[in-house]
């Protein structure tokens, strides 16, 4: 039985760097009308990114983690969870924002300082994005947990990076989904690099989804800049949690072609000679190649979406650039259900001395 | 010729490694890159991979590990990457760091430093702008040291690193790049004790750490107002070196303490009642607090009004004058 | 329109940036997002986009140049109706570790987080520094009357009471005068209310706070005025007077009713076996009451030394701080004024004050018939708080009889 939860040797790949599709690759099931929308997605994901971190430069948000070069493997598992299913991700996962619904222009404006969540969590069923790094596996666990108690047949996504597999919380996730049977999907997008630390000095598993065997759950190897394989991977893993109530463990091999964020520097760290074999990989370019070649995408739908996403991309810079910030009480309104009286002293006192300056 | 603060504790850094070869500096991202602050740039090309090394991603297994390499007789200093990513490293440092000595009486030491880049003011997001120090000053077994120029920044961190006991060593981040005059390396007042910063006979101001230099701009600009401020800086949280902050308070008859860290049993409390009990008969007025928010630490556009500015420190100076 | 762009921080914290090359020139035609310009960090080499389109005008530091956070790095004519709707909120998120005063000053909170009294409490409030002067003057801080807000006393309350003798004669404690408040004339003149005469209003006022009854009887004062004249024969040098005969009765009448030889402080009856008796006492200063101290353990003639040398000594202004405080119990000889009778005023914090009025001869009914007495009108306030009207009739009634007859004491 052990054996059968380790991952494929290499990581499952359907569609090439070329844009052709690998020999055993299974019917999908995809109509035109999907395969469109995530190339949609990940064109509007890319646009949206590049926003941000224009945005940065000029002032307009303090920092921003890209996600460009991974909308592949993002978009593959996005359009295999189903509404119901709950998102909890970390600072990366914009597609999965996207796909979701989530207002992009409150996510930048979160980054910009505003508020930390401007969208309701419930509504896009996106828990609020998780800066410590893996501590939110867990809530993933619990949240898929409560919903099988309750009869309620949701899978609960929990996204993090390499490094995170090295943190307490990813062992203590991935083994309590385990006992608990919780239908969790960790969804692991090694990108090669946690900050300046590449991936071998995480871990010298021979990957990060032979980790899964320790904790008897299914791990899965898959191209993270392959949409498909990535689809088809969290397909068969969602359709098997929601099943039986068993996690699984992906691990999306990628590369992350920015910084860290906007605050790094990724010259001091790493070749640039990767970057450019890893821009060879776009996952964005060979799918654009796929669907032209199957006639799904042309100059002109090309063209069309790329002019969307750039009308959105205008209107979201001027909801950020106009953003202002939030009134000071708000600083004191939702740290409880009743502000206790020394918080509303506290509060008074603030706004007192402000409006006392003229301010 | 000047420096930063973050160039004085690389230089204090590397001059603890060259002087003493048991110094081992481990952290995420402090050897490759050299931190994100680069605080660590270009020391593991001096020093090579042995005396400082990237590790995997956990704070706990940071912090646990250099126990292990104290335990052995090394003295290793680790870097919490960021104030809010420490709390993982919690139970090591409550339940190990600080016990290990007590718990064998002497027999085993931990002179380890674990240094952390801390407070607000950069515009950062979630989880880069805590003031956690109450933590560790509540902690029995830490010091807890935090600079306030780069002139300490370099002779604290070199104390630290000395010290037989573990040292929690905050850096105001925001101050990394505030810049001295002169040269490194430079030796300041032993750690543990606090120094005046500037003197005056309106009011004693309290600070530590990155509000050095707000308490300083306070003092300045109190000068308009026909006051005369005293400056005192505690650079040591634990211990706190009271006799100088009630020798001003005496003089003074008035304390305004000033921290980033929430008020509640913030170190405010416990330098308020100090002086209450120290200088009772000298108090011309409450001793005032300029503190952070009992909340958490506000998203960005809010935090210049979260913070003590020398706006809110004047008023605090004002409120004690009208007693 | 002008569009001025300025340096921002770029990476969490950095205060300057140094312009590595310049990607446009002045009068180049710039679109948003456009790079315009290499620099670097503390932390890293960034290229910066334009954040509107339009025409540089202006770059504001050659190739090489170290710029600063938050200052002007180009600037731009941008149309009117520029793409971007720049009416934004500051430019930067993060404002940087070198500014963080904005140039304003702020009034302080008037919502103090340190509370402020707003009504007397029974204990005296003061200042640390007040309360140390205080204690080094010898001066009981509830002696004092606070003038500063919710009644606190003020380093200025405690100066001005120590003014009324050089350095020797701080804060007076006094008693009423029975006599009314003078009506002032149609051509008033105002006279500044200080020094001993502003402690005794202060005083007054704090009296005022107790809440106190009043009870009085006339006592037939044969006994008292036929013991002094025996005793003037016994100890001609003594100086033996009427007032000091009513002292030593009002110890044994204390001891009789202790609850009267007490304090009430913050909600408790403190009662002590000592007494400690201050009289009022007028001098050229106005009114200065000492206290004999330890009177449980005199004499009348010991008693009438002390009256003599206390009396003496607050006139002459020799008498010693501590002699004017601690008293347990107070009598005012508004008597020795000629006054009839009186209601005295409560002498903070004793729960009891015996008014003697003077002593004169009397028409009085005794057994059906006129006769003429001694007669002597006492009149006893007492804090209402500590006892009631049966204590205050026991001890009026256990003085008249020791007055008409000191022999009853021998009961």
């Amino acid at each position: 039985m052990s054996i059968s939860l380790l991952p494929s040797e290499s990581p499952l790949q359907f569609l090439r760097p070329d844009g052709t599709l690998a020999e055993n690759t299974p019917n999908l099931g995809l109509s035109s009308e999907q395969l469109v929308n995530m190339y949609r997605t990940m064109v509007r994901t890319r646009t949206l990114d590049t926003l941000a971190i224009s945005l940065q430069r000029q002032g307009q948000l303090g920092v921003w983690a890209s996600s460009r070069g991974q909308e592949g493997g993002q978009v593959g598992c996005a359009f295999a969870m189903e509404d119901r299913d709950w998102s909890f991700s970390t600072y990366r996962e914009h597609a999965i924002a996207i796909h979701k619904g989530v207002p992009f222009d409150a996510l930048l404006r979160q980054y910009k300082g505003e508020w930390f969540g401007l969208f309701d969590p419930k509504e896009y069923r996106f828990a609020p994005h998780s800066i410590p790094i893996a501590t939110h596996l867990l809530h993933a666990v619990g949240y898929a947990h409560a919903a099988k108690l309750a009869g309620d047949d949701l899978v609960a996504f929990g996204f993090v990076g390499d490094g995170a597999t090295s943190e307490g919380d990813f062992h203590e996730a991935l083994n309590f989904a385990s006992v608990l049977d919780a239908p969790v999907v960790f969804f692991v997008q090694n990108n090669g690099f946690a900050i300046s630390t590449p991936t071998r000095m995480q871990t010298r598993a021979p990957s990060l989804a032979h980790k899964a065997i320790g904790y008897g759950i299914q791990g899965y190897q898959v191209d993270g800049n392959d949409v498909l394989a990535s689809y088809h991977t969290t397909r068969t893993a969602v359709t098997e949690a929601r099943a039986t109530g068993r996690p699984a463990l992906i691990e999306a091999h990628t590369y992350r072609m920015q910084p860290h964020t906007t605050a790094d520097d990724d010259t001091r760290y790493r070749d640039t000679d990767d970057a450019e074999e890893w821009a060879a990989k776009d996952p964005i370019l060979r799918f654009e190649k796929l669907l032209r070649s199957t006639g799904d995408l042309n100059d002109e739908i090309i063209e069309t979406i790329a002019s969307e996403a750039n009308e959105e991309s205008l209107s979201i810079r001027s909801q950020v650039t106009t953003a202002q910030p939030p009134p000071v009480a708000e600083g004191f309104n939702h740290v409880y259900e009743n502000i206790p009286p020394h918080l509303a002293l506290q509060r008074d006192a603030v706004l007192n001395e402000i409006q006392e300056a003229g301010l | 010729m000047s420096y930063t603060m973050a160039e004085a504790l690389n230089a204090a850094l590397h001059d603890a490694m060259a002087d003493d070869d048991q110094v081992v500096v481990l952290g995420e991202d402090v050897a490759t890159l050299g931190g994100v602050f680069r605080i660590t740039v270009d020391l593991q090309r001096k020093f090579g991979e042995k005396r400082i090394f990237d590790t995997p991603l956990a704070e706990s297994g940071i912090v646990g590990t250099a126990i292990g390499m104290a335990m052995y007789g090394m003295r290793p200093v680790v870097e919490i990457q960021f104030d809010g990513f420490l709390y993982p490293a919690f139970e090591q440092l409550v339940c190990h760091v600080a016990k290990m000595r007590n718990r064998t009486m002497g027999s085993l030491q931990l002179p380890m430093v674990i240094r952390i880049p801390y407070g607000g003011g950069i515009g950062a997001v979630e989880h880069h702008s805590e003031s956690p120090e109450s933590y560790f000053m509540h902690t029995a077994g830490l010091k807890v040291y935090t600079p306030g120029t780069p002139q300490d920044a370099y002779s604290m961190l070199r104390d630290a690193i000395a010290d037989p006991d573990p040292v929690v060593f905050f850096e105001p981040k925001r101050r990394y790049y505030e810049k001295a005059d002169g040269t490194l390396p430079i030796r300041t007042e032993p750690v543990g004790t606090a120094v005046v910063r500037t003197t005056g006979d309106t009011a004693t101001i309290v600070a530590y750490g990155p509000m050095i230099p707000t308490a300083l701009e306070a003092a300045e600009l109190a000068k308009e107002e026909g006051w005369s401020l005293e400056v005192v800086d505690l650079r040591s949280l634990n211990p706190i070196d009271y006799d100088t902050v009630i020798a001003s308070v005496k003089k003074t008859g008035r304390a305004v303490v000033v921290h980033e860290a929430p008020m509640t049993l913030g170190p405010g409390a416990e330098i308020a009642a100090r002086i209450q009990e120290g200088a009772f008969y000298s108090l011309e007025a409450p001793v005032q607090r300029v503190t952070g928010w009992d909340t958490p630490y506000p998203p960005a556009l809010l935090e210049e009004e979260f913070l003590p500015s020398p706006d809110t420190i004047l008023n605090a100076v004002e409120r004690a004058l009208e007693f | 329109m002008v569009f001025v762009f300025d340096l921002p921080d770029l990476a969490e914290g950095t205060t300057e940036a140094q312009i590595l090359e310049w990607l446009v020139q002045v009068g180049d035609t710039v679109t948003i997002d456009q790079d315009i310009v290499e620099v670097e960090t503390a932390k890293a080499v960034v290229v910066i986009p334009s954040p509107t389109a339009g025409v540089v005008a202006e770059l504001h530091g050659p190739v090489g140049a170290v710029m600063e956070v938050g200052k002007p790095l180009i600037t731009f004519n941008t149309e009117a109706h520029a793409a971007d709707p720049e009416k934004k909120t500051a430019n930067l998120v993060g404002y940087g570790p070198s500014s963080d005063h904005r140039g304003r000053r702020r009034r302080p909170a008037a919502t103090s987080l340190v509370d402020v009294p707003d009504e007397l409490p029974s204990r005296p409030l003061a200042k640390p520094p007040v309360r140390k002067l205080a204690k080094s003057l010898g001066i009981h801080l509830g002696s004092v009357a606070g003038t500063g807000v919710g009644g606190i006393v003020t380093r200025a309350d405690v100066e001005e009471a120590t003014q009324t003798k050089p350095a020797t004669i701080p804060a007076p404690v006094s008693t009423a005068v029975a006599t009314p408040v003078p009506v002032p004339a149609a051509n008033t003149s105002v006279i500044p209310v200080t020094g001993i005469r502003r402690t005794i209003a202060q005083k007054m006022e704090m009296a005022h706070a107790i809440p106190t009854a009043s009870a009085w009887l006339d006592a037939d004062a044969t006994g008292l005025m036929r013991l002094r004249a025996s005793l003037k024969k016994s100890h001609p040098d003594a100086g033996i007077t009427p007032m000091a005969i009513v002292m030593f009765l009002t110890v044994k009448a204390l001891n009789h009713v202790p609850v009267l030889n007490a304090h009430y402080r913050e909600g408790e009856i403190h009662t002590f076996s000592d007494v400690h008796l201050a009289f009022a006492a007028s001098t050229d200063r106005g009114l200065l009451v000492p206290t004999a101290r330890d009177a449980h353990n005199m004499s009348i003639v010991e008693i009438a030394a002390e009256l003599r040398r206390l009396t003496n000594s607050a006139r002459d202004g020799s008498i010693k701080p501590n002699e004017l405080v601690g008293s347990t119990f107070t009598i005012s000889n508004y008597g020795s004024l000629g006054m009839d009778g009186g209601i005295p005023l409560m002498n903070h914090p004793n729960t009891g004050i015996l008014g003697i009025g003077a002593i004169t001869d009397k028409a009085v009914v005794e057994d059906g018939q006129v006769v003429i007495r001694p007669t002597v009108n006492l009149s006893l306030s007492f804090d209402h708080r500590v006892c009631d009207g049966a204590e205050a009739s026991e001890f009026l009634t256990f003085l008249a009889q020791a007055v008409a007859d000191p022999a009853v004491l021998l009961l």
